[in-house]
């Protein structure tokens, strides 16, 4: 008897993505993938696909369970050893407070939307690489819910991470993102996920957060960024796989790839402003600025991509120049914003210490020293004397990107940027021309945003009158879970660990 | 352009139309040159509260932080109405006026261009 061979990766790969898959005769295929053709895009030959990372069901749960069971290890002994008392400064913790409210969710966001994907093609080769992707996103939130969770034994505004994202204002940014790309096909889906996002501007997500993490002393996070480091590869390789593919199969693709090109480069960098701004003020500890990784990660590397794709017919994505522009601004003006909308925040805000600001005049320069630095410095002043600034009246916000008008003009940084969009006589504002596109694209998509200052003062956000009961809604407690850092529980904490060390009470403890 | 969908219409109203509003407007002003308050600021008023009293009632007690509220002289501001040059009658309601559901104002006040020369 001759022994059977045993398969190779690649054949298993190939067998399970071509061979395992079939013309459905009892259902025509239209019916069993009604979601595929609807937006337009043609595809002649499915088997045209090309994975290159052809895994298999198998060999993934292989590498993924090694890679966990390392993972939790190290978590075990972060906990064990109170690794939380070697951050560089409590205040980093309004990063992993960010992160654990507005992306983390979107770790899950990911999770069902590359299900539904991955249910929708019918070419095997993309469902396959869609329901990895889908596990490892599933994967991605629970890694890092246990990852954080030991912090939420110690530091304030962590305890409703699932309760706030459905509800505050600043989080309905990132959940507003994926709503719009899970609500579309799924092509726009994975090209507005798994290419703009996590090909083109995920360095700019992934990077600064993970060094960020081990600069700022975290090693929960450290090590789960490196830990989901190799799935990001796969990810960035199936976002640029799919539109390669798109744009070969047809030509009339290329005009509906570059609308969704456009229309996720502007949404995605919006989005990225809440990441630059965690560099440029979270962080106690610098990692570079959010000029520099702008410069790097889009002027250096995203062009020279665009550039690549310039042989398909692709060009630049609209209004990448205003990014450009406004790389010397958005992170000043999102903190400022922040900060003086910090009644209604489940993180701490601060003015930045003077070595700080130094660190920011050297990276900005001119435009800096002029206008917010003596922002910053007024505001401490304020602060000094008694009287932190809050802004409590409710801001103007964004119909598309649901992020507060604060923008500035593109040639004008001391003139706020508002658009004014029109759908079936109703008014609504844009904070850009790259946003008012996107609205003028779809308006009857947008016209349906749920906008929350607009929502409170319809009195659909439980009845809230003001910024004060608002906060209350979200089960955020004044001036323990928002507000100034100075003084705050956490700052109180951390002094008092950090001079007495080495057990650390807990926010219960205090409470008694 | 119009969403590409499948199956028969598309249609939603606005969510932010004025019928939920119970005969009250959602509008917007912003001070231009402030930029210690970031954003324009949006409120929720009846229609027939009269524009002077929004300003000293409302408006001022929200700008209150910065140092040329307590200098501002109401009668002299400049106004934009959606952008467009504009001038109210500050003792007429927000209603005569023609302020209506999500309008957006700016106002521009002589002499007082915020702090450090850059508008803050």
């Amino acid at each position: 008897m001759v022994k059977a061979k045993r398969l190779g990766l690649k054949e298993r790969y190939s067998l399970m993505t071509r061979g395992l898959d079939w013309e459905t005769t009892y259902q025509p295929m239209d019916q069993v993938f009604p979601y595929d053709k609807y937006e337009g895009i043609k595809i002649l030959d499915w088997d045209k696909w090309e994975d290159p990372f052809r895994l298999t069901m198998e060999s993934y749960w292989k590498y993924q369970s090694e890679k966990e069971r390392k993972l939790y290890a190290i978590l075990d002994a972060f906990q064990q050893n109170n690794g939380q008392l070697n951050i560089s400064d409590a205040r980093y913790m309004s990063a992993v407070k960010l992160w654990l409210q507005g992306i983390t969710p979107l770790e899950y966001a990911a999770h069902r939307g590359f299900a539904h994907a991955g249910r929708a093609f019918r070419g095997a080769g993309a469902r396959v690489a869609c329901q990895m992707q889908s596990i490892d996103e599933l994967r991605h939130a629970q890694t890092q819910l246990h990852a954080f969770s030991h912090y939420n034994k110690f530091f304030n505004g962590m305890h409703g991470f699932a309760h706030i994202r459905d509800r505050a204002w600043y989080l309905s940014i990132p959940k507003s993102f994926f709503e719009d790309a899970m609500s579309a096909g799924p092509f726009e889906f994975v090209t507005s996920i798994s290419f703009a996002f996590e090909y083109v501007l995920t360095n700019l997500l992934f990077m600064p957060f993970v060094s960020g993490a081990a600069y700022n002393g975290d090693m929960a996070t450290t090590t789960f960024g490196f830990s989901a480091q190799s799935d990001e590869s796969r990810h960035m390789t199936l976002g640029l796989e799919v539109v390669k593919f798109m744009l070969e199969q047809h030509e009339d693709n290329v005009p509906i790839v570059q609308a969704w090109l456009d229309k996720w480069f502007w949404r995605g960098y919006r989005l990225l402003g809440l990441v630059g701004t965690m560099m440029d003020y979270m962080l106690p500890k610098k990692v570079m600025s959010w000029k520099e990784a702008w410069e790097i990660y889009w002027e250096g590397n995203g062009i020279a991509l665009f550039h690549d794709l310039n042989r398909y017919g692709i060009r630049l994505p609209k209004y990448h120049e205003v990014a450009t522009k406004e790389k010397t601004r958005v992170t000043h003006e999102l903190w400022a914003t922040l900060y003086q909308y910090g009644n209604a925040l489940g993180l701490h805000t601060w003015v930045p210490e003077d070595e700080e600001l130094d660190w920011m005049s050297e990276k900005y320069g001119e435009l800096f020293d002029t206008m917010y630095r003596p922002r910053l410095l007024f505001m401490r002043e304020q602060e000094n004397a008694g009287k932190r600034y809050f802004n409590n009246r409710l801001p103007m916000v964004c119909q598309v990107c649901q992020i507060p008008v604060f923008f500035t003009e593109p040639d004008d940084p001391q003139k706020i940027c508002v658009r004014i969009v029109e759908w079936a006589d109703t008014k609504h504002h844009c904070c850009s021309d790259g946003c008012a596109d996107i609205f003028n694209r779809e308006p009857e998509k947008f016209v349906q945003s749920l906008i929350p200052p607009q929502q409170i003062y319809r009195g659909e956000a439980g009845g809230a009158r003001d910024i004060f009961e608002y906060a209350e809604w979200l089960h955020l407690k004044k001036d323990v879970d928002t507000g100034e850092y100075r003084g705050s529980p956490d700052h109180k904490n951390w002094e008092a660990w950090r001079s007495e060390k080495p057990t650390p009470q807990t926010n219960s403890d205090e409470a008694a | 352009m119009a969403v590409k969908h499948l199956g028969g219409g598309y249609e939603f109203k606005s969510e932010n139309r004025e019928e939920k509003y119970g005969g009250d407007i959602n509008f917007y002003i912003q001070w231009e040159k402030h930029l210690l308050y970031s954003c324009p600021s949006a409120y929720r008023a009846p229609v027939d509260m009269i524009l002077r009293d929004f300003l000293e009632q409302m408006f001022k007690l929200d700008y209150v932080t910065h140092p040329d509220t307590a200098e501002l002289d109401i009668e002299t501001l400049e106004w934009e109405l959606d952008q467009k040059p504009w001038q109210p009658d500050l003792d007429k309601s927000l209603k005569e006026n023609g302020i209506g559901h999500m309008t957006y104002l700016q106002i521009r006040s002589p002499g007082l261009n915020g702090m450090f020369g850059t508008g803050i």
